[in-house]
């Protein structure tokens, strides 16, 4: 821990000395990078200068502001948050680079990092009849995790969820074994409709929202 | 070798002292260098490691794993594999940052990482006559195309040819992501567990 500390201070100290040398210059460009883009529609806004720059392309994996700032301004850049300026699917968040005052560095930049939003697959677990059991339940998404969701608790596990699953990609949710009374079945019951869904099998892409799949369990 | 002894007499004299004055040693245990490490990959019992070429120890499966026994401040340490987990590919398990001195904190950065074996998944294929068909393992999915006769799980041509194998120990589910443009495909028991060997007796059954 204690080098990890010293050497940002190291790096301070350098980036301080050498300030002394850029002197001379009268504008600054605001630029930075942006990593992750997917989706066209970014808005990035400089709040000071009120600059917009939207990126659509996607390719394109820096910017820089229309207008330079002058020696001694303040600048941040931000993604624009009303109306969002978040491309779809996904959210940009600044990664690095700095915001302050034109001329105290060298040079201004602002890096944005961008990942599809993640969304969650998960819904409760009920038993709807007065006897049998849920205990010994498996869910699975695909091969997603190394061990089944499995139910070793009826009294605190009456829910599941698989966080973590980005837009587009595909799930499918599957009763690997119901419950170990050996009567007691149980069934998924997407709480929208999806194509295809089974008793026992649900799958798709997900979307821009959580997908919730009801696990309803009864003994006959 | 000399140096060695020095510190083993440093040690017992450190015991000494302790077992001669208990009150005085309590910070002792605080000064002492815990040797511990991240796993990856390791899922079932089978590793073994040595610190300095010192007598094996298993290590359990998990995500980290402490040598048992504190060494003192300014210890050495050479971490090695000696045996793996039975799951594992063969020569796979490797020690990252696993060489060094302890000054004097807990060394933090030292990690194991195994690649556990997959295997293939896939089966045969029957009447898919109304254009292609997309099924997916969890996240991860293939196109059959139309008329295939039979199916695996890793893509032809993929970059990396174990792209679609699974762990042994791992749960499976196929699903149909898209139906074929005419016709219903469905899957033969298309859930399970993982075994020490290829799957390769699924069956997708299409109506035209």
């Amino acid at each position: 821990m204690t080098s990890s500390y010293l050497r940002p201070a190291i790096l301070i100290a350098l980036a301080a000395a050498s300030l002394a040398g850029c002197g001379g210059k009268a504008t600054f460009d605001i630029t930075g990078k942006v990593t992750g883009l997917q989706y066209p529609g970014l808005v990035l806004v400089e709040t000071f200068s009120n600059q917009t720059i939207t990126i659509n392309d996607i390719t394109k994996t820096s910017f820089a502001f229309p207008n330079s700032i002058e020696y001694g301004t303040e600048y941040n850049v931000i993604v624009r948050e009303t109306p969002s300026g978040q491309p779809p699917h996904q959210s940009c968040i600044r990664a690095g680079g700095n915001s302050g005052t034109a001329g105290l560095r060298t040079a201004i930049t602002m890096d944005f990092s961008c990942q599809l939003q993640p969304h969650t697959i998960g819904g409760s677990i009920t038993l709807t009849s007065t006897s049998g059991s849920y205990l010994g339940l498996k869910l699975i998404n695909g091969s997603n995790d190394p061990t089944p969701f499995t139910v070793t608790d009826v009294l605190t596990q009456k829910s599941y969820a698989y966080p973590g699953i980005t837009f587009n990609m595909p799930y499918g949710i599957t009763i690997l074994q119901q419950p170990s009374d050996l009567v007691t079945k149980c069934t998924l019951v997407p709480k929208v409709a999806i194509d295809g869904a089974k008793p026992d099998v649900v799958a798709g892409f997900m979307g821009d929202v959580d997908i919730i799949i009801d696990v309803v369990c009864a003994k006959p | 070798m000399k140096k060695s002894t020095l510190l083993t007499s440093l040690t017992t004299g450190l015991a000494l002292a302790c077992a001669l004055s208990l009150s005085a040693c309590g910070g002792s245990d605080e000064e002492e260098i815990v040797i511990s490490m991240r796993l990856a990959g390791v899922t079932k019992d089978g590793l073994k490691i040595t610190n300095m070429g010192g007598t094996p120890v298993d290590v359990p499966p998990g995500t980290g794993f402490a040598f048992p026994r504190r060494v003192p401040v300014d210890s050495d340490y050479d971490i090695k594999v000696v045996a793996q987990p039975p799951n594992t590919d063969p020569d796979s398990c490797k020690v990252f940052e696993g060489k060094g001195n302890t000054g004097s904190i807990n060394p933090q950065f030292i990690v194991i990482a195994c690649i556990v074996t997959t295997f293939p998944l896939g089966g045969s294929v029957l009447g898919l006559t109304g254009g292609e068909l997309v099924i997916n393992n969890g996240s991860q999915s293939v196109t059959i195309p139309k008329n295939a006769t039979a199916f695996s799980m890793t893509p032809v041509g993929a970059a990396n040819p174990k792209l679609g194998q699974v762990a042994e120990g791992t749960p499976y589910g196929l699903t149909i992501l898209k139906q074929p443009a005419s016709g219903t495909c469905t899957i033969a028991n298309p859930a399970g567990i993982m075994p020490a060997a290829a799957v390769n007796n699924i069956v997708i059954s299409c109506t035209p």
